[in-house]
């Protein structure tokens, strides 16, 4: 019982995919894309690059065995683009090359013609057009339309949201290598194993036996290794398939950049009205989602922006419409809230609209109007055991937020060009994947001879902590010592069929598998000693053995051994599924979550009006986590999370010229560095046990990330203290750009 | 070449216009991670030892643009060669802190905070200074913060113990034993003199993000053109200084604020290894150096063999990317008047620290009472090359300060310039944001002015 298993990150010794010991004979895979927005492949000519040095064989649509096809929940996304490129970064062909340079140099003797088809990147002007992935969805509640008249007060505007790089550090990769009688094995930087067997599967027009998926961990990923994992791994499979070698491809940070899918922009038309008091009465929106050129996961992203659309707030009549926009951009997909953000930020624009025209305060508003026990959602679900009035309240109280507004009143009114602004953002966010079929998790746990336990599930662990928390609940399940339990990589083989890490669900859906495994194999035992002493009831409590809460002389190792010697099995697999979960779309109503997590920040920040430049000073966080099974871990999740939102809100910016991505580096797509990070001030709540999920906790990985919405509220509160005669448009990210032509720019 | 690889002596004969990145990865040192390829993340991060004046210095630098060639009789460590039996305190802080998730980025963060205990010429003693160019995406960097703040509080006495800091750092174990004898075993190392012809190159920083390898490198490291130094009427800084260098220079300190000035051009990392020979010739029409010395009204020389010439740093740019410099010349020094003169630098970019300006202005200026001499205005973004704006310079020389000149002179230099359109801003933007800091330079030489603009 030696073993640290703390991962060897901080020695550098974790292995990612390009980590991997290279295999003999390996080649080096390059991606050769589009570079038109829309347009006929008229001809593609790869003669000259197949002759140029160390280029094994150069891979296009027709070499694909099985389907061209890897969409996952709509089939509309070709591996290779065939006859038509949908956006600049689509992969045309794949070059397999003895070196990575080689493979590259090929890359720019690739000839190939266009005839040009008219591109869209507009969602409004797609939905105009008819262009939609799948057909628009409404939510009602209520009945706005006869509500309007009674209203005090009926704001109506615009909100738009820009999307967002994941710049997980680790680019997609994967490292193919094939076995004897067809098998290939994948090592991919992926969350979701069984989606890469699938696709693979599919690509290659083979069992999904045949395809074995092998993922130690990543290196970041914040859902851009979900679905879009998937492409990467085929085209090394698909290499090795023709050539019988290993195929690794790690795409640059441009290519990465370029090629693949990022959170998806969203304009929407709002309208919200309000009786005297400031109780919201109605809220109506049409959200076009930018979904690019494929359907990936936009659908259900789309699901969640509305599932998300009133936050925390109690609307009694609500019609929301969304559609899913086509456009020629690389299909956007699954990032950190999918779709919640940019659904709560138009609520939060409404009712910040809404403040500025009834002049009542903002926070008055929001608290007015927050959930209460047994109030329904849009959706029919009605919630249960809220945390947001005692984490809104407690916040407010911890932050001094009256004290804070007043002081920056008065500083306010001593600077001309400095300029302070503060803003609380509540967040209520539903923990269950949105298809209900996903909310189910496997584990096998084998207890060796020695006492010793490895557990397997489906869980990916990408830096949020899964396999620690795997570990503790297994730990407890068993009631063992944690240093005795090692988290297995997440294999197909192993565990089967399993959902993506998403969701915020990895630990709530494994970590119950592993519970139940666990729980199955103490059964055995308690058994085994019970007939060993004739009677009495058995427990096991950090690994002694009572028998009537009587010790019995028998260390853990000697029970193992034991029960190896009486043939019974150490080994067990489990399943779960989150219990009471259901969704009729047809009435798009039902209890698609288990759950939900609730939490409230406020935010002060400082604007240099003078500049258009901003610090975020501070930002108060009060967060729901359940009984937290890792404190820091679940710190970290929140911090980071915080951060990534208040970067999506700030400066991280998706620059496009006609399609092309011009912010395609880290040189040019700035996210918060060290010195952008505010002071970050995060209590959870107390006595908030979770009934729902594994050991009363809470999931954690997607709800802090809307806390950084507040921050677009402070910055918008801070300028309009230095001018107000102009129109504030709800546009995000707030860029010091947006920021200084708010400031100066003439009416 | 022949450098030592953390424990190991190492010959190799690799373009030495390469990454040293590319090269650590190929030859299987894994701890070196790449993520941005472009010294824009510190994911790569190593040291580089050297002796200097027979002295043992290290600095952190992004190894991802660092050209093969600069690691020669150097001592490069990686996080393999920091490894010990257990976690070091520094390992051991990142972990208790939970600063470290999915470990890509964890590394080189290890990396830069050994690198701020070993750095004892390094001035500003904040130890996130020293990680200013690591970026986490995981983290939110609170808790890095947070790690590196209990390691500063731990350890910075172990700084002060100057002549002694190898032994002081093993004794705590920030540092594996075999560093005791780093200093004597690079004294043994011979260096192959490089060849003469080929590309210059001077910190690289940006060459090697535009390319992946330099063909024929010639290090300007190697000629003796770093020092800064001034008589009574120029300070001279050699073209091959360095921006930490500039930054903490005394006799430019003497005459401007310039240590806080630079403070957010580039990462330390950069600083370090980015030289003002480099910003110049560069061109980039946004290069921070060059705008801040161009309305220091600065001189460069020219050396061309032997022989050397002299002209206005103003005058070097002919058109984007074109200079007035031969083949086989290079900058040999910039210099400036050793004299007070009210200056003022802004930049402002999306990100504070780390990132290119979307428009950069700096303005230097006598009074005569109230009378504008001597007056130079300069603005990078805003054009193909960095601009001394000439117009709204002489238009401002030997008026009277006052609030409405400034707004009139901000006019003029508006049109001066053609800013376009592209990832760092409008062009709209741009000539907004010119106005703005054209009216903050005033501003903070003259804040009594405040109520006029």
């Amino acid at each position: 019982m030696k073993n640290d298993l703390t991962p060897p990150h901080t020695r550098g010794e974790s292995i990612f995919v390009d980590d991997i010991p290279e295999p003999e004979n390996l080649l080096h895979a390059a991606v050769f894309a589009s570079n038109i927005a829309h347009g006929k492949i008229a001809n593609l000519d790869i003669s000259e690059a197949e002759k140029s040095e160390g280029v094994c064989r150069i891979l296009i649509a027709k070499d694909i065995p099985g389907e061209n096809q890897i969409g996952g929940v709509i089939q509309d996304e070709e591996l290779l683009a065939d006859e038509v490129a949908d956006f600049i970064g689509q992969p045309v062909a794949i070059i397999l090359a003895e070196t990575k340079k080689q493979a590259r140099e090929a890359l720019t003797k690739i000839k190939i013609t266009y005839e040009e088809l008219p591109a869209i990147f507009d969602p409004r002007e797609a939905a105009k057009k008819g262009s939609l992935i799948a057909p628009s969805r409404t939510f009602t509640l209520g009945d706005v339309d006869s509500v309007w008249e009674k209203c005090a007060t009926v704001v109506e505007g615009r909100a738009d949201s820009g999307g967002q790089e994941h710049i997980y550090f680790e680019t997609q990769s994967a490292l193919a290598i094939p076995g004897e009688s067809g098998r290939i094995t994948i090592y991919s930087s992926t969350q979701s194993p069984t989606l890469v067997q699938r696709i693979t599967a599919r690509i290659l027009g083979y069992d999904m036996n045949l395809i074995e998926v092998d993922v130690k961990r990543l290196g970041g990923a914040f859902g851009g290794k979900e679905d879009q994992a998937n492409p990467w791994a085929a085209f090394c499979a698909l290499g090795a398939y023709h050539t019988g070698r290993p195929v690794k491809l790690v795409l640059g940070r441009t290519e990465d950049m370029q090629m693949t899918g990022k959170r998806h922009p969203y304009s929407t038309d709002y309208k919200i009205g309000l009786n005297e008091e400031g109780k919201i009465l109605a809220f109506e929106a049409d959200y076009y989602q930018n979904s690019g050129a494929s359907a990936d996961l936009s659908t259900a992203i789309l699901g969640r922006t509305m599932f998300h659309a009133t936050n925390v707030y109690y609307v009694p009549n609500v019609r929301i419409t969304a559609y899913p926009c086509k456009t020629n951009l690389a299909p956007f997909t699954a990032f950190r809230g999918f779709g919640a953000p940019q659904g709560m930020f138009v609520m939060e624009c409404a009712l910040s609209h809404a403040a500025d025209i009834t002049d009542i305060p903002i926070s008055v508003l929001q608290k007015k109007n927050l959930l209460e026990e047994g109030d329904q959602f849009p959706y029919g679900m009605r919630i249960e055991r809220s945390q947001i009035k005692r984490s809104f309240d407690e916040v407010v109280l911890n932050s001094k937020y009256e004290e804070l507004k007043n002081k920056q009143e008065i500083f306010n009114e001593k600077h001309r060009f400095t300029k302070k602004g503060i803003a609380i953002m509540p967040v209520c966010f539903g923990i269950s994947f949105t298809t209900t079929m996903l909310n189910q998790a496997g584990a096998l746990v084998h207890i060796y001879t020695d006492g010793s336990v490895s557990i397997s599930t489906g869980a990916i662990e990408m830096g949020q902590g899964v396999n620690m928390k795997i570990r503790t609940i297994a730990a407890h399940a068993l009631s063992i010592n944690i240093n005795r339990i090692r988290i297995e990589s997440t294999n197909t083989t192993r565990v089967a069929n399993t959902s993506p890490t998403a969701a915020s669900s990895g630990s709530d859906l494994n970590g119950k598998a592993a519970e139940i495994a666990c729980t199955k194999i103490i059964e055995r035992l308690r058994n085994l000693v019970s007939e060993k002493l004739g009677s009495g009831l058995i427990t096991i409590k950090d690994e002694i053995i009572y028998s009537e809460g009587k010790k019995v002389d028998i260390t853990w190792e000697e029970l193992i051994w034991l029960a190896y010697t009486k043939r019974i099995n150490l080994s067990a697999q489990a399943l779960y599924a989150t219990p009471r979960i259901y969704f009729d779309k047809k009435k798009e109503k039902g209890r698609p979550f288990g759950y939900h997590v609730y939490g409230t920040a406020v935010t002060e920040v400082t604007v240099d009006c003078l500049r258009g430049t901003y610090v975020v000073d501070k930002v108060h966080i009060v967060h729901d986590a359940g009984r937290s099974l890792n404190y820091l871990i679940d710190i970290g999740q929140t911090e980071g999370g915080l951060l990534q939102g208040i970067g999506w809100m700030t400066i991280e910016e998706l620059v496009y010229d006609n399609g092309k991505l011009l912010s395609s580096a880290l040189a040019t797509y700035k996210f918060p560095d060290l010195h952008f990070t505010p002071e970050i001030d995060v209590t959870f709540l107390e006595d908030a046990d979770n009934p729902e999920a594994v050991m009363k906790s809470k999931a954690i990985g997607e709800p802090p990330f809307m806390y950084g919405i507040g921050t677009y509220f402070a910055l918008k509160n801070a300028a309009r203290s230095f001018r107000k005669d102009k129109e504030w448009e709800y546009s995000s990210p707030l860029t010091p750009e947006k920021l200084l032509l708010y400031l100066h720019e003439l009416e | 070449m022949k450098f030592i690889l953390n424990q190991e002596i190492i010959e190799i004969d690799e373009p030495l216009g390469s990454s040293t990145l590319d090269f650590l990865r190929n030859k299987g040192v894994k701890g070196v991670k790449e993520a941005c390829h472009e010294g824009d993340c510190g994911a790569c991060m190593i040291l580089v030892g050297k002796l200097k004046d027979d002295e043992l210095v290290y600095r952190a630098v992004t190894s991802c643009i660092l050209p093969l060639g600069e690691v020669e009789g150097k001592h490069v460590v990686t996080i393999e060669g920091l490894n010990q039996k257990e976690l070091n305190p520094i390992q051991q802080a990142l972990v208790d802190t939970g600063g470290v998730q999915c470990g890509y980025c964890t590394p080189g963060f290890v990396i830069s905070l050994t690198g701020h205990f070993m750095n004892s010429e390094l001035e500003n003693d904040n130890i996130l200074t020293a990680i200013e160019g690591n970026v986490c995406r995981c983290t939110g960097h609170a808790s890095i913060i947070r790690a590196a703040n209990l390691l500063s509080d731990k350890y910075s006495s172990v700084k002060e113990s100057k002549q002694q800091w190898t032994k002081a750092l093993i004794d705590v174990r920030i540092l594996p034993s075999y560093f005791s004898n780093i200093a004597d075993r690079l004294r043994e190392l011979k260096k192959t003199p490089q060849q003469t012809k080929g590309r210059f190159i001077a910190g690289g920083t940006d060459l090697l993000v535009q390319n992946e390898s330099i063909e024929n490198p010639v290090f300007l490291s190697e000629m003796n053109l770093a020092n800064i130094w001034s008589d009574a009427n120029y300070i001279y800084v050699g073209a091959m200084a360095n921006t930490e260098k500039i930054r903490l220079s005394t006799d430019l300190n003497k005459v401007l604020d310039i240590k806080n000035h630079l403070f957010t051009v580039s990462s330390l990392p950069i600083r370090k290894q980015a030289t003002i020979g480099g910003n110049i010739v560069n061109a980039s029409p946004i290069g921070d150096l060059t705008i801040y010395f161009l309305a220091l009204d600065a001189d460069i020389s020219i050396l061309n063999g032997e022989t050397s010439r002299i002209i206005k740093l103003k005058d070097f740019y002919k058109g984007y990317k074109i200079l007035d410099l031969e083949k086989g010349e290079i900058l040999e020094w910039v210099r400036i008047r050793n004299e007070e003169k009210l200056f003022s630098f802004e930049k402002v970019a999306k990100r504070e620290h780390l990132d290119i300006a979307s428009t950069n202005s700096a303005l230097s200026l006598t009074l005569e009472g109230k009378i504008i001499k001597d007056i130079h205005l300069s603005a990078g973004g805003v054009g193909p090359i960095p601009m001394h704006l000439d117009k709204a310079s002489s238009f401002l020389e030997n008026k009277k300060i006052d609030a409405s000149i400034i707004k009139e002179a901000a006019l003029i230099a508006l049109t001066e310039i053609s800013p376009i359109d592209d990832v760092r801003g409008s062009a709209k933007y741009k000539s907004l944001l010119l106005q703005q800091l054209i009216y903050a330079h005033f501003l903070k030489l003259f804040p009594e002015m405040e109520e006029l603009i």
